[in-house]
């Protein structure tokens, strides 16, 4: 399987990076400083091919954090990200039809869309949850937000934009912020701060909301473009999915699937702040949390279907998860 | 900026540097130079320190100002100064024949000379800053902190407004005096960015952040909150003027127009406003005032 590391430049630089740039400029503020520490300038901007690796996008997202304390860079991208762009997984996006196809797209280009994070969808009868995970690197608390804050004005923006009437609401993993007025502005939808997951919830009747504006053809002559395009993943979603399809596999299974040696995984892994066991407790976490908030299922049950051998074990595992036992995070649903 | 200012006062920049020159080729004329053995580093590196840092200030002033009067008289000032340093620095390294004994004792005269331009240039600038801070009446209360600065519109961010809330909820609890906020919020703000772009966007907000400050009373504060939000601080007011001088401004709003393309978009805005309630705190004071806005929109909608 291949898989995509923080150091490699893989990423267009479109995507986020010029839009840093511009709207640092337009604020008096020299590019060249924002890309300190990045090797980049701000003539190389100017190649339309130019790719730029995680890490110098998360040393560009610190210093704009320092230069710009408050809080707009990162909705301003969100808003900015789709709009008149002629990039075909964009254009995919944007003329799919239904609301189901939209998420389908996603799912499917979503490394050309947003490669930082990926989604698992878990269902019910009544309401799809996607919970986002990032994909490429356990980032600083202030960058993973910066991304967080992206991603659900890229997605209030949409829908507004294009799904007017569409009602959902979102749940984020850290403390409300001290700039909560970009929330206010940005974000038209219910949020949550402080929940262990960041969440997105619809209601399954939702489902089949028409986009406005889509254009069928235009989606097919798009998608017909990229059929030939890789579509890696970024190395924590590689080894997430790997731990999903078989939740008891080791360490040492997983890097020989990956043709690596166990020595060079767990330095890979390192080098993006993360661990195999972290990956796989968070993987377990999440089904937990799953189970018994939202399925209501009791501890038996969810001890049972995550295999393990005895109650105590599984209770002393989630407090090591969430910070809570799973009695308390009932209470607080 | 920086790079602008350079140019706009490349003939300061011309001047001073004849003038060190000058400077120089005089101590070396005139003097001697001294032995190695005899010159005084600590006194060396103190004096030299001393040139540098006048020499910083000089140039600093340059590049934050444009040119006029007072920018001439802190030049003239500044400059004096730092030509007696350099004249005290170069006399650790030269000795002065004893025909021109007159130059070292009157080394300190540029200094003297250079305050009291210096002394002038702030009674000046004293005047100009009188002027500026009536400017900023109403963009500003009682505290100056440029980095709460917001560039866009011209207006100062959240965070000022925030901490302007926090010291008029304590004069409330103090003194019971109420106060109101009103907030806007740009109709159809994001299709104008998507359609025209963000540099016309920017525009359309400054332009916005003047409407509404002008609009206002002397006492009130006018702040962007956020994206396409504005907002104003009522201080001691009643709620039934508060509403009506943000009817004011909502009306005022609805006359501006924007060129754009050759087309003339109108602007409408959703506005509300609240009394502040003592018993809550900054932020739930705004989450109020921003859930009383979106229940306005969407009965608007």
């Amino acid at each position: 399987m291949q898989f995509i590391e923080n150091h490699e430049s893989c990423l267009p630089s479109d995507q986020i990076l010029t839009h840093l740039v511009e709207f640092a400029r337009q604020r008096n503020i020299d590019p060249n400083r924002l890309l300190r520490g990045t090797r980049l300038f701000y003539q190389d901007l100017d190649n339309p091919n130019r790719c730029i690796s995680f890490k110098q996008l998360e040393s560009v997202i610190e210093n704009a954090a320092k230069l710009m304390p408050n809080g707009e860079l990162s909705f301003l991208v969100g808003q900015n990200i789709l709009v008149g762009k002629q990039d075909n997984a964009v254009q995919v996006l944007l003329n799919s039809t239904s609301l189901q196809t939209c998420i389908r797209t996603l799912l499917c280009y979503q490394f050309s869309l947003f490669p930082y994070y990926f989604v698992n969808q878990y269902h019910t009868r009544e309401t799809t949850y996607f919970v986002l995970n990032p994909a490429l690197s356990q980032s600083a608390q202030c960058v993973d937000q910066f991304f967080s804050e992206v991603v659900i004005s890229m997605i209030s923006s949409l829908l507004k934009w294009r799904f007017p009437h569409l009602r959902i609401s979102v749940s984020l993993p850290y403390q409300q912020p001290s700039h909560i007025e970009q929330y206010h502005s940005a974000i038209e939808f219910e949020l949550t701060f402080g929940s262990p997951l960041f969440c997105i919830s619809l209601q399954n009747n939702q489902i089949n909301q028409k986009q406005l504006g889509a254009n069928p053809i235009l989606r097919r002559i798009a998608q017909r473009k990229l059929i030939h395009q890789p579509r890696p993943i970024g190395i924590i979603q590689c080894i997430w999915q790997i731990v999903q399809r078989s939740p008891q596999i080791s360490c040492e299974q997983t890097a020989s699937q990956l043709n690596i040696s166990t020595a060079t995984l767990k330095r890979k892994l390192k080098a993006h702040n993360t661990s195999f066991k972290q990956i796989k407790d968070r993987h377990q976490q999440q089904m937990a949390l799953f189970h018994i908030t939202t399925l209501g299922h009791s501890n038996e049950k969810v001890a049972q279907a995550l295999n393990f051998s005895d109650l105590t074990n599984f209770r002393r595992a989630f407090k090591r998860w969430t910070g809570k036992t799973p009695n308390e995070i009932r209470g607080l649903s | 900026m920086l790079l602008s200012n350079l140019k706009l006062h490349w003939t300061y920049f011309i001047l001073l540097l004849a003038v060190q020159l000058s400077t120089l080729s005089f101590a070396y004329i005139m003097g001697t130079t001294k032995d190695f053995s005899e010159i005084n580093w600590l006194d060396t590196l103190g004096e030299g320190g001393i040139t540098l840092m006048t020499l910083a200030w000089l140039i600093a002033t340059l590049l934050s100002r444009p040119k006029g009067k007072v920018t001439t008289l802190l030049f003239l000032g500044i400059g004096a100064m730092h030509i007696s340093m350099l004249l005290d620095f170069l006399d650790e390294f030269f000795r002065f024949n004893a025909s021109i004994t007159w130059l070292t004792s009157l080394e300190a005269f540029p200094a003297v000379f250079g305050m009291m331009l210096m002394s002038l240039a702030l009674y000046f600038w004293h005047q100009e800053q009188a002027l500026i801070n009536h400017s900023l009446q109403k963009r500003e209360r009682f505290y100056r902190e440029h980095s709460l600065y917001d560039f866009i519109s011209g207006l100062y961010t959240a965070e000022y407004m925030k901490r302007q809330i926090e010291n008029e909820l304590s004069h409330f609890k103090k003194y019971n005096t109420p106060f109101c906020l009103a907030i806007f919020d740009v109709k159809g703000f994001s299709h104008y960015n998507r359609q025209f772009g963000n540099h016309c966007a920017n525009h359309l907000l400054s332009d916005i952040g003047n409407i509404v400050a002008v609009n206002i009373r002397q006492s009130d504060l006018a702040c962007r909150y956020a994206a396409d939000r504005f907002i104003i601080l009522f201080p001691q007011t009643e709620f039934t003027q508060a509403k009506q001088i943000a009817q004011q401004v909502n009306n005022l709003l609805e006359q501006h127009v924007s060129y754009q393309h050759e087309q003339i978009v109108r602007t409408e805005v959703n506005w509300t406003c609240i009394v502040a309630n003592k018993q809550l705190d900054v932020t739930d004071n705004l989450n109020k005032l921003n859930h009383q806005l979106s229940k306005q929109k969407k009965m608007a909608a």
